[in-house]
């Protein structure tokens, strides 16, 4: 189930990654790419290099070997003002939501990344009214962001990151965290969402939920990849990766 | 104070600079420059001015139900400034012997005047800091420094140090937790286990900084803070301040408790 190639928005071919160039790479010879408009889950046991491959798209780790392209920026030895246009057409939302809250308040957090693209006072206070409301957070507007439940402040983190209205949306182990009800209102937020999403997770069922195409990882390298219902009901194969 | 205590203790400052009170919502850099003001002024006092430093009293005694932060919730935080003072003051009471004057048959040694300066000039000054981060966001405080000159790169690193000693407590106090949970006797960390348990922290708090620090360039972050552009200062505003100042150090030059002494005695 490739993407035809005028729609690509991530394109890999033979990545490697590594956090160190003395370290052995994270990710080897992995290649992949996503259209526009699909959802694909980035399944794998922990340590598969699922967070590692979503660092590697925004470009906080830099592409060791290979080529990859994301939303149209070719990431091998990419100057640092594509860099900056590329997050704001790409955004992640972390696994910890602590590690993304950095701002005192919720409203303040939201506006962070807004006013790093030096957007107008008054069109980033109508974005945070607009996806506030969107995601059903107004009444978390003024509160402190480490202070919020762990489904706040995911849904926090998640409109931190909706408001820079991305084309495409990378989503880092969403349901940890969450209690079963905060993970049901996720999804339905999650599934009523257009955007392109990458979605790393081993909760296979919120993969079932949300993606029609599956990439599996394991020991940094793509092990598996097709239709969801396929790789998903296959349990040898998710035996085999440690899922 | 326990680390959450601690912790908390930042999230109760937080809580009150989000308030509203006629100081909140003055500009904040207008109440940057009458702190600012009134430190430098309460610091130049000479040591033996004691009578003079008293009516600087008033500034907190004034902010406080003005700004509608209590004794309760700053009292606690002053006290923490104490130590720090008493280290250096202490020492003038055994350095400076000489009777200055008397009261009553009490002799009053030049030591103890200079131990009251300067616990006198510590405790306002932090007072007034206090009362500076308890009225205004610390966000707004590192914008306003960056407009007021200061290097960008410093308030940064003044608004990253406040943001990270959150998290910093959190992560000794959920270690602290689990290390008291898995110790016979509870009661906090061996000495045997200090070196293990501070080398942790200092991981985790690196692996966590660069977290966090990820997360923010890929929302954008590229090393300069940009924080909610204040309004410009109202006249009212600066008039206010600018009598404020005016009033601070001619405190400074003019004895107010030493006048009020002696038409107290005239009358």
């Amino acid at each position: 189930m490739s993407p035809s190639a005028g729609s690509v928005i991530i394109r890999a071919e033979n990545l490697s990654v590594s956090y160190d160039a003395r370290d052995k790479a994270a990710l080897r010879g992995i290649s992949f790419s996503v259209a526009e408009g699909e959802r694909v889950a980035l399944i794998g046991a922990n340590g598969a290099g699922k967070s590692t491959l979503l660092l590697a798209l925004l470009g906080v780790l830099p592409v060791a070997a290979g080529t990859l392209s994301v939303c149209g920026v070719e990431l091998n030895g990419v100057h640092k003002d594509k860099l900056r246009e590329l997050r704001r057409r790409a955004a992640l939302v972390f696994q910890n939501p602590d590690d993304q809250l950095f701002m005192p308040t919720v409203e303040e957090d939201i506006a962070f990344g807004p006013r790093n693209y030096g957007e107008g006072e008054e069109t980033i206070a109508a974005k945070i009214q607009q996806v506030m409301e969107e995601l059903g957070i107004g009444h978390l507007r003024g509160r402190l962001s480490h202070k919020l439940s762990g489904g706040e402040k995911r849904l926090a983190a998640l409109a931190g990151i909706l408001v820079m209205k991305p084309s495409l949306l990378l989503l880092d182990e969403p349901s940890s965290f969450l209690d079963p009800r905060s993970r049901r209102r996720l999804i339905s937020i999650l599934d009523g969402l257009t955007h392109t999403m990458l979605l790393a997770t081993h909760d296979l069922d919120l993969a079932r939920a949300l993606c029609r195409r599956v990439i599996l990882l394991k020991d940094g390298s793509v092990f598996a990849e097709g239709p969801a219902a396929e790789i998903l009901n296959n349990e040898a194969l998710l035996e085999a990766c440690g899922l | 104070m326990s680390l959450y205590r601690s912790a908390a203790s930042i999230d109760d400052l937080e809580r009150m600079a989000a308030a509203a009170s006629p100081v909140h919502a003055l500009h904040p850099g207008v109440k940057i420059i009458v702190t600012f003001v009134y430190v430098v002024t309460v610091i130049s006092f000479p040591q033996a001015s004691v009578s003079g430093m008293a009516v600087f009293v008033l500034y907190p005694a004034l902010l406080m139900p003005l700004s509608g932060t209590g004794w309760r919730s700053l009292l606690p935080r002053l006290c923490a400034a104490l130590p720090f003072a008493l280290m250096g003051a202490l020492s003038n009471l055994v350095m400076f012997r000489e009777t200055v004057f008397c009261v009553g048959s009490f002799a009053v040694s030049r030591g103890f005047v200079s131990f009251i300066s300067i616990m006198m000039k510590t405790l306002l000054s932090v007072f007034a800091v206090l009362l500076l981060i308890a009225t205004t966001p610390f966000t707004a405080i590192s914008y306003q420094l960056t407009r007021m000159g200061v290097p960008k790169i410093a308030a940064l690193q003044l608004l990253m140090t406040y943001r990270y000693i959150g998290t910093l407590l959190h992560e000794a106090g959920s270690m602290f937790t689990a290390y008291t949970l898995r110790s016979p006797v509870g009661r906090g960390v061996f000495m045997r286990d200090m070196g293990t348990f501070l080398g942790q922290l200092v991981f985790r708090s690196f692996d966590r900084a660069a977290r966090v620090y990820a997360a923010m360039r890929c929302r954008g972050f590229d090393g300069v803070y940009r924080s909610a552009q204040s309004r410009p200062v109202r006249l009212t505003e600066a008039a206010c301040a600018a009598l404020v100042c005016a009033l601070i150090i001619a405190s400074r030059f003019f004895n107010v408790s030493r006048c009020i002494g002696a038409l107290a005695g005239k009358l």
